[in-house]
């Protein structure tokens, strides 16, 4: 079964071993398997579906030519998702000339985007999107990653914080969504 | 749980991604259009060399037949008038023969 399985279902890290020699078949399944959780994390930054597709095609770029740093052993996900925050970040920094870190004030985090509202009017992904507009940066980044099944320690690894300042903060942004989800 | 809220949340991708990363990193191998272009150019040509030598008859110009008959009646002509002056020649040379015999 599990020899099966290796050959259906090939982890992310054999691929990645595979593209290494660039092979497109092992490329194109690892973007296959990220390409979505990619894209809407980048529109979490963005607010515009063209430039969330550009950085994320950055990304997968990246992915292709830093392949060979990666050394056989680490795990892929915390490295590929630090990568795409990266990203992120420099896309942030060019665009606005801001360097994103934690302390951000209450007020330059609740600025929300016209055209991310624009985008998608009555209907609750809408909704949701609003308010996850509405948290800090971090703390949307964390609920993307949960939800991309990221384990503490993957995450703690991509955050650059302990596994319990990863929790600590996972547990107030689910909080602090759902009392905004309550006040809209 | 997860992904009942990732598929109410997410957003799908454009498809445009993909192909841009396919042209960018894997490029199609083989015939590139130009190339292509100039492969069907270039047999063409060979194609109408061959096909031109094959069926190298050469085509009857009206004007050659023309010149051709024009000559060969000239040559008649001509002929006709050396072998006159031969028979003349000939039978003088035999009344003379005669005549001394």
């Amino acid at each position: 079964m599990s020899i099966l399985n290796k050959i259906f279902h090939p982890s992310d890290e054999s691929l990645m071993e595979e593209v290494k020699q660039r092979n497109s078949k092992a490329y194109f399944e690892l973007f296959t398997r990220y390409q979505k959780g990619v894209y809407n994390f980048a529109l979490s930054y963005a607010h515009r579906p063209e430039v969330a597709a550009e950085i994320t095609q950055e990304c997968f770029l990246k992915l292709m030519t830093k392949a060979v740093t990666f050394e056989q052993g680490k795990i892929f996900r915390p490295w590929f998702w630090s990568l795409v925050r990266n990203q992120c970040h420099d896309w942030y920094r060019k665009e606005k000339g801001e360097y994103l870190d934690e302390n951000f004030t209450e007020e330059e985090e609740d600025k929300t985007d016209e055209m991310f509202l624009q985008l998608f009017q009555k209907n609750q992904r809408q909704q949701i999107w609003e308010t996850l507009a509405l948290l800090q940066t971090s703390e949307r980044e964390i609920l993307l990653l949960w939800l991309e099944d990221l384990s503490y320690l993957e995450m703690a690894e991509v955050m650059g914080k302990s596994q319990d300042g990863v929790k600590g903060l996972l547990k107030r942004s689910k909080q602090k969504f759902a009392k905004l989800w309550e006040e809209k | 749980m997860k992904n009942k809220i990732k598929k109410q949340l997410y957003f799908a991708p454009p498809s445009s991604i993909k192909t841009n990363l396919q042209e960018k990193l894997f490029p199609k191998q083989g015939f590139a259009h130009w190339k292509l272009l100039f492969t069907s150019i270039t047999a063409c040509c060979l194609l109408a060399l061959m096909t031109y030598q094959y069926l190298n008859v050469p085509a009857i110009d009206e004007s050659y037949v023309e010149s051709f008959f024009m000559a060969e009646e000239m040559l008649d002509e001509g002929l006709g008038e050396y072998t006159d002056e031969y028979t003349t020649a000939t039978e003088q040379e035999d009344e003379s023969t005669e005549a001394l015999i």
